[in-house]
């Protein structure tokens, strides 16, 4: 399994919409839209190439299937080895956010300390 | 059903009601979907389909441009292979074996343009088209001689390789990978040893993981018939056959290009292995007539009909190889949907 840490936030978004259950591709679309709080909208060929690569990777299968007003829907889960992926991935994202709000912090205090010196 | 047909669902549009807007967008998404290969589409074009019309608004007539410019984005994924899987290595190890049997066909042919038999009078008016020995004039008369024998190592090394004989396969390779680098002496040897060595590096990436037997080893044997036929004509022979004018070595080498130009295009469709392989060899080939030509004053100027001709069917190859190339990852493609 490719943990590689260059996986894009598309993919990284499509494994987390996952998370809590089989989609289907719109929903996936949805799931992710709700989860960057609209930030990110997938579009569908973008999809498709990610659930490919992610199918062929072995780390999200296709689930089941149904129709719906005539319509195809293919439900994807995510397997467990996408979730130990998501897992290294999100630890090594909180890992580099926890060291970048450390150094904010500092940074804020160091200038506090410049500042109330000058005065 | 596939992307590239319309649904047939009841209620759904051209009878003037408010829904027509669905079916006509359907249609024309379902046109944008033929941007996808064929087998792609039937694996993937109705799930897409059902996609983009559940995220169109009540409505919409036109698929929207974003979509749009995704989906075409994504067909010309698909159709160049860009977001298939790496060839697989017994891909590399089968182009690695072809290269190999073609280099060393190649090799073979170019030891038999010089003359064992010949071998005392080597170096008076001997000449740079024995390939085995590279830039002879250079060398002593014991580099000589060892140059003179790799023409037989090429022989057991494409025996080797017809007969699948791993072992021996590497053995050959490293000896003449060794044999190439040593006799490196400068610029103009360095780019004559290039073939050999590739040749031999292709036989020890052929053998590192098994090797197979040939299908038809007996086709791989009447190879040597050509090359056995040349050797014995050119030792009756005084050697001018192959001194300037040089339509006995041109000639031929244009034969071997279009018939390997006509044998990569019937395989162009089942693998790259062999096109890749003629390609390169072919390539070496024309390299090394090249330098031979660069090497004598009355050396043909590189816009020589011949050489455009030579050019030219190079390009041609380079052409087939790289369609199936594009070809065996578009299939990767087309597999990787059914998940």
């Amino acid at each position: 399994v490719n943990s590689s840490s260059s996986r894009t936030e598309q993919t990284f978004q499509i494994l987390t919409a996952l998370v809590d259950g089989p989609l289907h591709g719109y929903g996936i679309i949805q799931e992710v839209g709700r989860l960057s709080e609209g930030g990110t909208r997938l579009r569908v060929g973008t999809l498709y190439g990610a659930l490919d690569r992610l199918s062929t990777e072995g780390l999200l299968v296709l689930d089941h299937e149904e129709t719906v007003s005539g319509r195809l829907r293919r439900y994807y889960r995510l397997t467990d080895a996408g979730a130990q992926v998501l897992t290294v991935e999100a630890e090594r994202i909180a890992g580099q956010a926890s060291v970048a709000l450390a150094r904010l912090r500092n940074r804020g205090a160091a200038r506090g300390v410049v500042a109330g010196g000058a005065i | 059903m596939t992307g590239g047909e319309v649904a047939a669902r009841p209620n759904r549009g051209g009878d003037g009601s408010d829904d027509g807007w669905e079916l006509r967008l359907e249609r024309r998404y379902s046109r944008l979907l033929t941007v996808l290969p064929k087998p792609y589409r039937e694996a993937r074009g109705a799930e897409m389909l059902g996609a983009l019309m559940d995220g169109a608004p009540e409505g919409r007539r036109w698929p929207k441009v974003g979509e749009a410019l995704s989906l075409v984005g994504h067909g010309l994924k698909v159709r160049s292979g860009v977001h298939a899987e790496s060839p697989s290595k017994e891909s590399a190890t089968s182009s690695a074996r072809a290269l190999a049997l073609a280099g060393t066909l190649l090799a073979m042919f170019n030891a038999s343009l010089s003359s064992v038999w010949r071998l005392p009078r080597w170096g008076i008016y001997g000449t740079d088209v024995n390939w085995s020995d590279l830039d002879g004039h250079h060398h002593s008369y014991v580099e000589a001689l060892l140059f003179q024998a790799t023409g037989l190592l090429w022989l057991a090394g494409y025996l080797a390789l017809v007969l699948g004989m791993q072992k021996t396969t590497r053995t050959l390779g490293v000896l003449l990978s060794g044999v190439a680098v040593f006799a490196v002496s400068g610029v103009y040897t360095l780019f004559a040893a290039l073939p050999p060595l590739i040749t031999a590096l292709a036989m020890i990436v052929a053998a590192a993981r098994g090797l197979p037997k040939a299908r038809y080893p007996a086709w791989w044997f009447a190879m040597l018939a050509p090359i056995g036929a040349a050797f014995l004509y050119l030792n009756l022979d005084s050697g001018t056959w192959l001194w300037p004018g040089r339509v006995g070595t041109v000639g031929p080498l244009i034969l071997v290009a279009v018939a390997t130009a006509v044998v990569t295009a019937t395989q162009a469709r089942r693998s790259p292995a062999w096109p890749l392989a003629f390609a390169v060899v072919a390539a070496m080939a024309i390299g090394q007539h090249l330098l031979e030509w660069n090497h004598y004053p009355m050396a043909p100027s590189v816009v020589d009909p011949v050489l455009v001709g030579l050019f030219f069917l190079e390009g041609v190859l380079i052409s087939i190889a790289g369609y199936a190339v594009l070809r065996e990852r578009r299939t990767l493609a087309s597999d990787a949907p059914s998940t």
